[in-house]
């Protein structure tokens, strides 16, 4: 190699070194800083209701001591509530940047394309129709979204998945399985319909530890699965040939990741509901914040349980004397978002 | 380079849904050289091609790397050796040049290795050898047509193989990208004695630069060879049922082909059939 | 511009005369069934009534007899609202089909259904609107508001509107205005009960409303089948229908009119309804061909056919009780769309 070739490939090498190192260091500090808002967050839906606690009634009350009536309010009411808040987000958030990297398209999340739709038809089925709640709740809800996602990738098949072909199907199946749901509610009495509402919308009221349990459970399973086989997240990223021309085994990753998106789907809504497009959002705003395109998945992790905390935190106590359900907010704020997104990806001529 | 890797097919098939594509192709790639691959459209040159990456299992016959089955290794070990541009790949959006090339260094970490010194050193010397170190912070769609194929030919470069494939790399760029990405594989190939084998659209480019060419028409292979001993008036009559004027290049001294249509012809250029 | 050799035009020619007889007497079949669909709509239900009462009903009514006062008071107006909004929903699809040159147009995908929806509860909830003839005008608004919201957001740009961002803009605004709806009713226990009734779509309407709501749709639907013309020329793109002499922005406007006055009025009298606009106008095609003076009047006449089909089986399967016709449509709807979205080849979405 010439002089003047070892010089340049020199330059390079300290150039690709300073990239990575900015990135890295970007997604640290991001990744830091969203850990403590969510924190926050979380401390904060303890904190903050309609009768405000302090930290050391808290800590009191979860040592088992002061009054009664704080730690039910603490213990029994806020925590389970603000813990499945927490879950739901990351697993939503998680399952999200998943879909639409593996999708190759950010509007392949999965409250768009039916995913929670199944999860929620099932559930509603399941207590309506059976009278089941509970882990049995759970499960069906977790079957639900398997299926819908096992129908959709096998009605989008043809010579392989198109991303914009499972996406138009996923609307068409979810459109076809929320008026299941819909249709569970006009069967049931005016009281049940109010509580199933829940799997319209998405809602964290009434939450307890009984919800919490089956939650933390998949998350402890599912994040480092998730973890594991996010490693050629990147290949997969520049198609199916590059990901195998690059020693990927692209049908046995893909089968992989989407297994563990759908799972954390299922658990999240069987928790608490398809929380309207928290899934949709927390990838785009992550990238947004990192300001680069590759699969950030702690980030928008976070992101999601940072806007399911603060959207129930509005829901509960900023709109006047009714508690709406969570998900109401987060479609209000998430909807205009994805036209926002439309709109700018049309003008790059591009996604869609 | 002593022991380079060879790749050849024995009488390959290959099939899109049960219609045969490619059909008992024997094919043996020359090392070291620089191959070009034409034909008319749907005459299964891009099939060859992916069939040889290991994108598309035969329907019998075999794709053989280093004298192996290549479907029966893993996909890892083919992509230590062989790599491959597809026709089409995708880049992410807002992914920058740096990040992209450095993904062609995926074959190359495993569970605990992750990221090293000689990661770096390959993702700079492949963004050197394209010309692509000014623009390493750039994202890439912002790039020109050519420069985006040349990050591309980075990317399989980053990947450290002495096979490179890469289907039709030209196609979409206007001329002068054209001759920018064939002048970057030549250099390659001379410089550290890759093997490329590339599918091509324009006769007269692939005449220019390539040592090897293969003439392909319904699955099979018409004619290969040095293209100024293989190409003749016949033999592109026979792979693209057009009748032709084969001149000299002026400047590499290949043939050149001028083809002959209804407007302008005379009789000794018609294809046989009508003439 | 290519000039046709003169080989095609005499094929065109001969198709045209042999043609018309064929489409009029598909046209007529297409009448027929939706007799008998009407017939089935009056004579189905919780209790089948006999043919005969049924036409004793109609002629000659006694207000006595159990039967007939079903017939009369309850299958009658729905059987004629399904008619109305069957027709106004055909209609609305293929023209909306017809304006945004998109295979995916329909009032329910495309958030106009939900707009009109969220208008007429706040029409009813807020400002205090009790009678159809007021509430309609909310939902017109509604689904001017969300057409004009969904077809902008998916037009910016280079590209323009492809069918994946205009039923994505489509599905977030119908959720997002859902949702809204949804906050509304809920604080209010009695809206909400009638509204989880009426949003999953029904033609169970008093001939009081059904006659209110007449009119508009009547009147949108005869703009929209003189429409034909103008959509075919616009058919083959909007530079080339600009080159043939047309007004594309008066058609579009024209269009979206007819649009509006069909989907406010349906939707205000049944609650939204999804994929009948979607699917009909392709179900047509198949039959007519392209020609879009054809497919209009095919698309009044089966859409109600199919919509009435929908309510009549939603009727029978769960009876005594009943499915509501729009999660009959949403079931059913979703199988042909689904096989429209995988016949496409993955460049044109």
């Amino acid at each position: 190699m010439s002089a003047v070739v070892t010089e340049r490939v020199a330059a390079a090498r300290a150039s690709v070194r300073g990239t990575r190192r900015t990135r890295q260091r970007r997604e640290v500090v991001v990744s830091a800083v969203l850990v403590v808002l969510v924190a926050a967050a979380f401390v904060g839906s303890v904190l903050y209701g309609t009768r405000t606690v302090s930290l050391g009634e808290v800590v009191e009350a979860l040592g088992g001591g002061g009054t009664r009536a704080t730690y039910y309010l603490v213990v029994e009411l806020r925590l389970p509530r603000a813990l499945t808040g927490l879950l739901v987000g990351l697993c939503f958030g998680l399952a999200g940047a998943l879909f639409q990297t593996l999708l190759r398209n950010p509007l392949a999340s999965p409250d768009v394309i039916g995913i929670s739709a199944g999860a929620s038809a099932a559930a509603v089925v399941a207590s309506v129709a059976f009278g089941l709640s509970g882990a049995a709740m759970s499960l069906s809800a977790l079957g639900g979204a398997l299926l819908a996602a096992t129908l959709i990738y096998l009605l989008a098949w043809r010579n392989g998945v198109s991303g914009q072909r499972l996406v138009l199907v996923g609307i068409g199946v979810a459109a076809a399985l929320t008026s299941v749901v819909s249709h569970m509610m006009t069967r049931s009495s005016a009281v049940v319909a109010q509580e199933a509402r829940i799997w319209l919308a998405g809602s964290l009221n009434g939450r307890t530890w009984e919800h919490v349990g089956p939650l933390l459970a998949a998350v402890v399973l599912l994040f480092p699965l998730t973890v594991a086989a996010a490693r050629s997240l990147g290949t997969l990223q520049l198609g199916d040939e590059a990901a195998s021309a690059l020693g990927t085994r692209v049908e046995r990753s893909r089968v992989a990741l989407i297994g563990c998106a759908v799972a954390l789907t299922g658990a999240a809504t069987a928790a608490a509901g398809p929380v309207g497009f928290v899934a949709f959002v927390s990838g785009p705003i992550a990238r947004r914040l990192l300001g680069r395109e590759a699969p950030a998945l702690l980030p928008s992790a976070l992101i999601g349980a940072l806007i399911v905390l603060v959207s129930d935190q509005v829901a509960q106590h900023a709109l006047g004397s009714n508690q709406f359900p969570v998900g109401m907010v987060t479609s209000i704020i998430g909807a205009p978002y994805l036209l926002w997104l439309l709109t700018r990806a049309n003008r790059k001529g591009r996604g869609g | 380079m002593t022991d380079r890797h060879t790749l050849s097919t024995e009488r390959l098939v290959l099939a899109y849904d049960g219609r045969e594509v490619v059909r008992e192709l024997s094919f043996e790639v020359p090392p070291g050289r620089f191959t070009a691959v034409v034909g008319p459209n749907a005459c299964g040159k891009s099939t060859l091609l992916r069939g040889m990456a290991r994108l598309l299992a035969p329907a019998s016959g075999a794709v053989l790397l280093d004298g192996r089955a290549i479907h029966e290794l893993s996909t890892r070990e083919v992509a230590a050796r062989l790599g491959m541009l597809p026709q089409s790949p995708l880049a992410p959006e807002g992914i920058t040049v740096t990040d992209l090339v450095s993904r062609g260094r995926y074959p190359h970490q495993g569970w605990f290795r992750r990221w090293t010194a000689e990661d770096e050193t390959a993702v700079a010397e492949a963004l050197v050898a394209t010309d692509v170190a000014e623009l390493a912070a750039r994202p890439v769609d912002e790039l020109s047509g050519g420069q985006r194929q040349r990050v591309w030919i980075a990317m399989a470069l980053a990947q450290h193989t002495d096979l490179l494939l890469l289907d039709e790399p030209t196609t979409y760029l206007d001329l002068p990208h054209q001759v920018e990405v064939l002048d970057l594989l030549t250099d390659l190939n001379r410089a550290e004695g890759t093997t490329v084998v590339t599918v091509l659209h324009d006769l007269n480019l692939a005449c220019r630069y390539a040592d090897h060419l293969v003439a392909m028409r319904d699955g099979r292979i018409v004619a290969q060879g040095a293209p100024a001993e293989v190409l003749t008036e016949d033999v592109v009559a026979e792979v693209f049922g057009m009748g032709c004027l084969l001149l000299t290049d002026p400047l590499s001294g290949t043939p050149m082909v001028v083809p002959v249509g209804r407007h302008h012809c005379d009789d000794r250029h018609l294809p046989a059939e009508s003439g | 511009m290519v000039i046709a050799p003169p080989r095609d035009a005499e094929d065109t020619g001969r198709r045209r005369v042999t043609g018309r007889p064929r489409l009029v007497a598909g046209l007529l079949v297409g009448l027929l069934f939706l007799l008998l669909a009407c017939a089935a709509s009056l004579a189905f239900g919780a209790e089948s009534v006999p043919p005969g009462k049924v036409v004793t009903a109609l002629t000659d009514y006694d207000p006595t007899d159990r039967d007939q006062l079903v017939v009369r008071h309850l299958r009658l107006p729905r059987t004629l609202s399904g008619l109305l909004v069957g027709a106004a929903l055909g209609l609305a699809g293929t023209v909306m089909q017809g304006v945004a040159r998109n295979p995916l147009a329909d009032p329910g995908m495309l958030g106009i259904n939900a707009g009109a929806a969220l208008f007429v509860v706040i029409g009813i909830g807020w400002l205090g609107l009790s009678s159809f003839s007021g509430y309609v005008w909310c939902g017109f608004v509604g689904a001017l508001l969300a057409a004009l919201l969904v077809y902008g957001v998916s037009a910016v740009g280079r590209e323009g509107a492809t069918p994946v961002k205009l039923a994505l803009a489509g599905a977030t605004t119908t959720a997002a205005l859902g949702s809204i709806t949804g906050a509304l009713v809920l604080s209010d226990t009695d809206t909400f009960d009638q509204y989880r009734f009426w949003q999953v779509g029904t033609l169970s309407r008093t001939a009081d409303i059904v006659g209110q709501a007449a009119p508009f749709i009547l009147v949108g639907a005869v703009g929209a089948l003189l429409s034909g013309r103008f959509l075919n020329t616009l058919a083959l793109g909007e530079d080339m229908a600009r080159t043939l002499g047309q007004r594309v922005g008066l058609v579009r406007a024209m269009g979206a009119l007819s649009v509006v006055l069909l989907c406010g009025s349906a939707t205000a009298l049944c609650g939204p309804i999804v994929f009948v606009g979607l699917v009909v106008p392709h179900m047509v095609r198949a039959l007519t061909g392209s020609d879009y003076r054809w497919v209009l009047p095919y698309a009044a006449v089966v859409a109600p056919a199919l919509l009435l089909t929908a309510d009549v089986i939603g009727r029978l399967v769960a009876r005594p009780s009943e499915i509501q016709v729009g999660i009959v449509t949403a079931l059913l709807g979703s199988v042909p769309f689904i096989l429209l979205v995988r016949r496409w080849k993955t460049a044109e979405l």
